[in-house]
């Protein structure tokens, strides 16, 4: 697990091939998986890219366990 | 009794990304027959093989491929669930990480005969390891022309997508899991529309178990015919039986339908209760299923007769209870777990979860009431009617059965000090 770095979470995007309605949950969880959380900017970038409201992101981010919406122990 | 591997027959035979040993034993041979035939033709295949669903509701696959098949709309999905959660079962990640290529041919034979041109693949959360070796199973396939497009050479192409699962056991729900992957609160839905009709995104979907899609390529490869030579006419085929709980040796067991007994699986494979104890009672078919007492298990592994036992086959996790064991706590170590994971959608299992759950935590404090196990019936009885999914339906059967079973746990657990 990293620090949260933009170029890191652009390089992971372009790594997936780019972020659709279709892979959305997935890169959450490439994002999860990364970094420890998701981050706000994360979330505002992605609902960008894919239309879908970051009110329904974070609905379900914060409905599932294993999704954390700020870093462990802050900073 | 002995083994039958089937599905298990190449699980720990060769390296997991190895194709090229996956073919040697026999691999691709189902997918090759596959690409030759119609879609159509295929699942005729599937029908006649009588293979059924092995993630615990047992509907039989082809006419759920079917009726996808069928619908107009476009495009169509193919959904993996290996989001396996039910308390005692652990049979699919053998599959997946023992004979993955195996699992990816049943995934393209299906995504061919539904037409679907996206497939899915949602781990469990828990199984980190192996949605990375899917990772890179995904990543080989597409180098070995098994994904994208032109597969083999046709004119087929089906691109795989791995998810993993985030903590929650009722995202192995149907409904929940395509809820999850339209990035939503895994919850299930009103049925109809079933996923064959509108399933993810809005599109005819269909959704299979792995063990259930491991089947396939064996069907395809030997014949329906062939195939239907394992187990019993109205339940052809061979399940993969998670044993334990209360025995020597726990562990996964492919066996023949009908071809031993319950009793003669926790013998001969578990090699007896742990301490030597006589049994109390089995769940033949996971943590949600009806406890089986003493006596029932003779009873042949089938599905028809263990529901006419009073239980039902489930996913076929069974769990082993010895004698020792109070009713009364082993239920309340079910509620614990499925008392939090209620997904919230139908009041009976929302509430009555949490609520047959604080009844009986009271119960084994010593402080129950005669008027607490009436309602424990009672709240069951709710929300085994009373909800969408099989979650709500299915978790206060063991709680209700063993209110039936062994009364006198409950009377003994009641307050016995007058008030």
């Amino acid at each position: 697990m990293q620090n949260f770095k933009m170029n890191t979470y652009e390089k992971l995007l372009e790594h997936t091939g780019g972020a659709t309605r279709e892979n959305l949950f997935g890169v959450l969880g490439k994002v999860q998986d990364t970094f420890g959380y998701v981050p706000r900017e994360v979330v505002r970038d992605l609902a960008t890219r894919t239309g879908v409201s970051e009110a329904r992101i974070y609905g379900a981010l914060t409905s599932y366990r294993d999704f954390k919406i700020g870093s462990e122990g802050g900073r | 009794m002995k083994e039958s591997k089937v599905l298990t027959q190449r699980v720990g035979k060769y390296e997991p990304l190895d194709l090229e040993a996956y073919k040697a034993l026999g691999g691709l041979q189902g997918l090759r027959r596959t690409l030759a035939m119609k879609p159509e033709s295929v699942i005729e295949e599937i029908k006649k093989s009588g293979l059924t669903g092995r993630g615990g509701a047992g509907f039989p696959a082809g006419l759920k491929w079917a009726l996808t098949a069928q619908e107009k709309q476009e495009p169509k999905y193919f959904l993996c669930n290996a989001d396996e959660g039910e308390l005692g079962t652990f049979k699919d990640k053998v599959l997946l990480d023992g004979d993955p290529w195996a699992v990816l041919e049943g995934i393209l034979i299906a995504a061919y005969a539904i037409g679907a041109e996206q497939a899915y693949i949602y781990i469990k959360g828990e199984y980190e390891e192996t949605a990375k070796l899917w990772e890179q199973i995904a990543g080989e396939a597409e180098k070995a022309g098994l994904l994208g497009k032109g597969i083999l050479g046709s004119n087929f192409s089906v691109n795989l997508q791995v998810a993993r699962g985030r903590g929650l056991y009722i995202a192995g729900e149907e409904f929940a899991l395509i809820s999850s992957l339209e990035t939503r609160r895994a919850m299930s839905r009103l049925k109809p529309p079933y996923p064959s009709e509108e399933g993810l995104f809005g599109k005819p979907t269909v959704v299979n178990n792995v063990e259930t899609i491991a089947n396939v390529p064996v069907i395809l490869a030997k014949g329906a015919e062939e195939y239907r030579k394992l187990g019993v006419e109205d339940d052809p085929g061979t399940r993969l039986f998670s044993l334990s709980g209360d025995v020597k040796k726990s562990g996964v067991y492919e066996i023949a339908m009908g071809s031993g007994t319950l009793k003669e699986l926790i013998d001969e494979f578990g090699r007896g209760t742990t301490h030597g104890r006589a049994i109390k009672a089995v769940q033949p078919g996971g943590g949600t299923s009806a406890f089986l007492a003493r006596g029932s298990l003779g009873c042949k592994l089938t599905s028809k007769a263990i529901s006419e036992a009073g239980s039902g086959i489930g996913t076929a996790g069974v769990i082993v209870y010895e004698e020792d064991r109070s009713a009364v706590d082993i239920v309340k170590g079910l509620l614990q777990y499925y008392g939090a994971e209620s997904c919230g959608r139908c009041a009976p299992c929302r509430i009555g979860s949490v609520k047959m759950r604080e009844i009986v935590d009271n119960l084994a404090r010593g402080n129950g009431a005669e008027a607490d196990l009436m309602r424990l019936r009672e709240i069951g009885n709710a929300c085994v009617a009373g909800s969408t999914c099989g979650m709500g339906q299915a978790f206060p059967l063991p709680v209700l059965s063993a209110l039936e079973l062994f009364p006198e746990d409950f009377e003994e657990a009641l307050c016995k000090v007058p008030a």
